[in-house]
């Protein structure tokens, strides 16, 4: 009997704990942030990184080498189109023309010789053909001397083809001297000038890409060169507008519109996706920009106008369907399902099942991801709208 | 008196246990069916609390309580490697349940078969004791249908893992905060463990000549060892 009370007591106990350690979940409405329905427009826009290059840029390199001799220009000097901007040590490419010049007069020289030889060679083959026709001279001499005449003619044929040769080897070597003096291709900025005095620059050739020298550059038009993904490039259009946002001016975008979209995909650097090349031209502006510096783009690829929208993360998705937490008056909430438009990264256009005013949920995610139908709900922050 | 087979036995355990451990000294089989009840208590009140409670607020629980002092570096990285494991995590406390089980009990079995030897009369090689461990164990079967009855009337599917120790010291009459230097052990530390204790006691007396208190003191002296040791590194 004893033993039967403790056995029940202990029992009891045990019921006791677990009633006692009744586990209850939070009986508070949850709290939630709302939104109203609102009308306007959503730009929906790309983002897209990439760098500040000049419209238009001439980058110079040589195609002669050699030492310089002269540098005339410093970095950021405007220059004129035909400016001289540098100079080769000229030399070599002076003597070069020189020698060229001699061989050119030693062939002339020679062709005169070789056509006063075809005279002298003519004058007695018409001798030596007087005395033959009287029959006082011998076959042999005579055609000996008309085989003189033809290989004469021949020489000189030679010797005018030479002197030919001559005169190009000069024409390589003249312009050589010519390439080692350098122009400015066209008027604007140095933008940058890598070479000094005393350097040797080197030619480009087939493998080997020549000595940098000097960027000229127009600064008064600049392009946003954007890296864009390859699953946005389909969105991107010519003439759309962009939004460019330099790193030295994070809060004041620079406005500019598609120019040129690259044609094939190229490997990201330091990624592995792929991505196109698009060009922006930027507006006219007053700011300093230089051409290198980093930037990112905001381009609108299409807009709504003038419809329904929502923030987005009021939107929640369920299998295929779309759906907003509704606020009713009596601040229940009711699931409404929608049919939804362009999205940009912040709004949500909606094209059917809400009305303009009306107040959905929109977060935080845990509380509303845990709503069901006619649940009671506490609205953290009234709008601004929502008070008056 | 002794239980007269498997099944009364294993009610005999709770209301009357020298009854059970007479029993059980001549048929060792039974104690298979005390280590499947524990077993299966075990497994079925893991798995249910793991598929009714939310595992994001676990997760959301796991992370805060092992970065305490991280920085927000490392915070992430506990972040990544939880959430990898959370799906999986019922699994690991199943096996890693059964698995300590088995081995924490090979070690008492080792530990009673060497006190055992104080009673010469006292004939029992090591496996009747492994299974001895097991009928000492059998309070953990209450525990865990207390883990399910919490489970299933519980009104929110924010479960803690706080839950599994409903029955500690610390949560019964201590009440100490996560980071306190005692509140693992406190959270540990639960009357089904101290009725464990008492079980093995009696189970000793029963089985060997050991005095009342000398079949506590054996009894109790492994979890007293780990205990103060526990107290000392909580301390310093």
């Amino acid at each position: 009997m004893k033993k039967a009370i403790i056995i029940i007591l202990a029992i009891a106990a045990f019921v006791t704990l677990i009633v006692s350690k009744q586990i209850t979940g939070s009986k508070d409405a949850p709290e939630v942030n709302i939104a109203l329905v609102e009308q306007g427009s959503i730009a929906d826009s790309i983002m897209a990184s990439g760098n500040l290059v000049f419209n238009t840029q001439v980058q110079l390199r040589s195609e002669v080498t050699g030492r310089v001799d002269k540098v005339f220009v410093e970095e950021g000097q405007s220059v004129q189109q035909g400016d001289i901007l540098m100079r080769l040590d000229t030399t070599a490419f002076e003597s070069e023309v020189t020698r060229n010049q001699a061989v050119l007069r030693a062939s002339e020289i020679e062709i005169k010789h070789s056509k006063t030889r075809l005279v002298n060679i003519e004058r007695q083959l018409k001798r030596q053909k007087e005395l033959y026709d009287v029959g006082l001279a011998g076959q042999e001499v005579y055609e000996n001397l008309q085989n003189a005449r033809d290989l004469a003619k021949i020489d000189i044929e030679a010797r005018v083809e030479a002197y030919n040769q001559a005169k190009a080897s000069l024409s390589i070597a003249e312009d050589r001297l010519s390439k080692s003096v350098f122009r400015a291709p066209m008027s604007g900025l140095l933008a940058s000038v890598n070479i000094k005095e005393g350097e040797t620059v080197i030619a480009g050739t087939t493998n080997i890409i020549g000595s940098d020298l000097m960027l000229v550059a127009d600064p008064s038009a600049i392009l946003a060169e954007l890296r864009v993904d390859e699953t946005d490039i389909a969105g991107i259009k010519l003439n759309q507008h962009a939004d460019i946002y330099a790193a030295a001016y994070p809060n004041q975008p620079f406005t500019g519109k598609v120019i040129n979209i690259g044609t094939s995909a190229k490997n990201q650097t330091g990624s592995q996706g792929l991505s196109f090349r698009v060009k922006v031209l930027l507006d006219k502006t007053d700011r300093q920009l230089y051409a290198g510096m980093s930037c990112r783009a905001e381009i609108a690829t299409s807009i709504a106008v003038d419809g329904l929208k929502l923030p987005i993360e009021a939107v929640q998705k369920e299998d295929d369907k779309y759906f907003v937490w509704r606020l009713n008056d009596d601040n229940t909430v009711t699931k409404a399902y929608v049919e939804v438009g362009i999205s940009s990264d912040i709004e949500q256009a909606i094209t059917k099942g809400l009305e303009k005013g009306q107040r959905i949920v929109i977060g935080p995610a845990r509380p509303v991801s845990k709503l069901n139908e006619n649940d009671l709900v506490k609205v953290k922050q009234p709008t601004a709208k929502d008070t008056q | 008196m002794k239980s007269s087979n498997a099944l009364t036995a294993c009610v005999d355990i709770f209301i009357s246990p020298s009854k059970a451990f007479n029993g059980l000294k001549d048929a060792r089989g039974w104690s298979w069916l005390a280590f499947t009840l524990i077993a299966a208590a075990l497994v079925i009140s893991t798995y249910v609390f793991y598929s009714h409670a939310d595992t994001q607020f676990i997760l959301e629980e796991q992370i805060a309580a092992a970065s305490v002092d991280a920085t927000i570096g490392e915070q992430k990285m506990i972040r990544q490697s939880m959430e990898q494991s959370i799906d999986n995590q019922v699994w690991f406390a199943i096996g890693g349940g059964i698995f300590g089980l088995i081995i924490i009990n090979a070690l008492l079995a080792g530990y009673y078969l060497l006190v055992s030897k104080q009673d010469p009369d006292a004939e029992y090689g090591y496996g009747a004791w492994y299974g001895f461990g097991f009928w000492a164990m059998m309070p953990m079967v209450i525990s865990s249908l207390g883990i399910i009855a919490l489970v299933f009337t519980a009104t929110t599917n924010e479960l803690s893992v706080r839950l599994f120790s409903y029955a500690s010291i610390n949560q019964l009459l201590l009440g100490l905060e996560l980071g306190h230097p005692f509140y693992t052990m406190m959270e540990s530390l639960n009357i089904f463990s101290i009725w464990g204790i008492a079980l093995a006691a009696i189970g000793l007396k029963c089985w060997t000549n050991f005095s009342l208190n000398k079949a506590i003191l054996f009894a109790a002296l492994p979890s007293v060892v780990i205990y103060v040791i526990w107290t000392i590194i909580a301390l310093l």
